[in-house]
């Protein structure tokens, strides 16, 4: 691939690259590393990229591949400064509604990475089971397990269960879900 | 999209603030070091020695979306 051409994908997908790496790290800090170190391994083996595939998939499996065999070396998981800003601010009670961005952010953050990636695989980018599988390198009931696990962390979390009724002040969201049959408070 | 089952409304509620939260991230400015680390790829040679190159993914991978 013209290296060129190469620069503009890759330059292209830097954004959703970043957001996928704070996905997984939660912290500004750490996800620039990440991306960085992504960047430098993709532009090395570049002549390993075949044209006409998806960049986008094969930058997020060296992103994750990156990821996690960093997080093996480590000695312990560090907490990032931002997840502990947004935790001590998630005790305070929401004013208007359960699912204020902030508070859903640190009900994320709290969950195994593992049930993170999926949520966001899955659950943002819209990936099927197969695909997510394939990605993560587990068996497509590891991936409904962790998607069903996180899903039901983050309801217990932002107080939300099949019958109760949501709080919805969001004309976007309340459309979502009426369009998916559901009722809304 | 293959085997995606329907889900409830709260799971569709809890997608959507997924969505918002990488939407968010997304949307946000590259920070300085990633600026300058684009504008500085074409003074990086291809085939350094990256440690971990084998983590470079075969191209097999089916499009994600």
């Amino acid at each position: 691939m013209d290296r060129q051409d190469a620069k503009v994908e890759l330059t292209s997908h830097m954004k959703v690259l970043r957001a996928f790496a704070m996905s997984l790290t939660r912290n500004d800090a750490a996800a620039d590393d990440l991306v960085q170190d992504t960047v430098l391994k993709a532009w090395s083996n570049l002549d390993k990229f075949q044209e006409g595939t998806n960049m986008r998939a094969w930058l997020f499996t060296i992103l994750r591949n990156t990821f996690y065999s960093n997080r093996r070396k480590a000695v312990r998981e560090v907490e990032d400064a931002t997840g502990a800003i947004i935790d001590a601010i998630s005790v305070k009670p929401a004013h208007d509604g359960r699912l204020q961005l902030a508070e859903f952010r640190a009900a994320l953050a709290e969950l195994p990475v593992e049930q993170r990636e999926v949520l966001t695989l899955v659950g943002v980018l819209q990936y099927s089971y197969e695909e997510a599988a394939e990605v993560c390198g587990v068996k497509v009931g590891t991936i409904k397990s962790r998607l069903n696990r996180g899903r039901e962390a983050l309801a217990i979390k932002m107080h939300l269960s099949a019958t109760d009724p949501m709080e919805i002040t969001d004309a976007a969201t309340h459309a979502v879900v009426a369009a998916s049959g559901g009722t809304a408070a | 999209m293959a085997n995606r089952p329907q889900t409830q409304p709260w799971e569709t509620l809890i997608d959507e603030n997924l969505k918002k939260v990488f939407e968010e991230d997304a949307n946000a400015d590259l920070p300085p070091q990633l600026m300058d680390l684009l504008d500085r790829l074409d003074k990086i040679p291809a085939q350094m020695g990256a440690p971990e190159a084998s983590s470079a993914p075969h191209q097999s991978q089916e499009e994600a979306e």
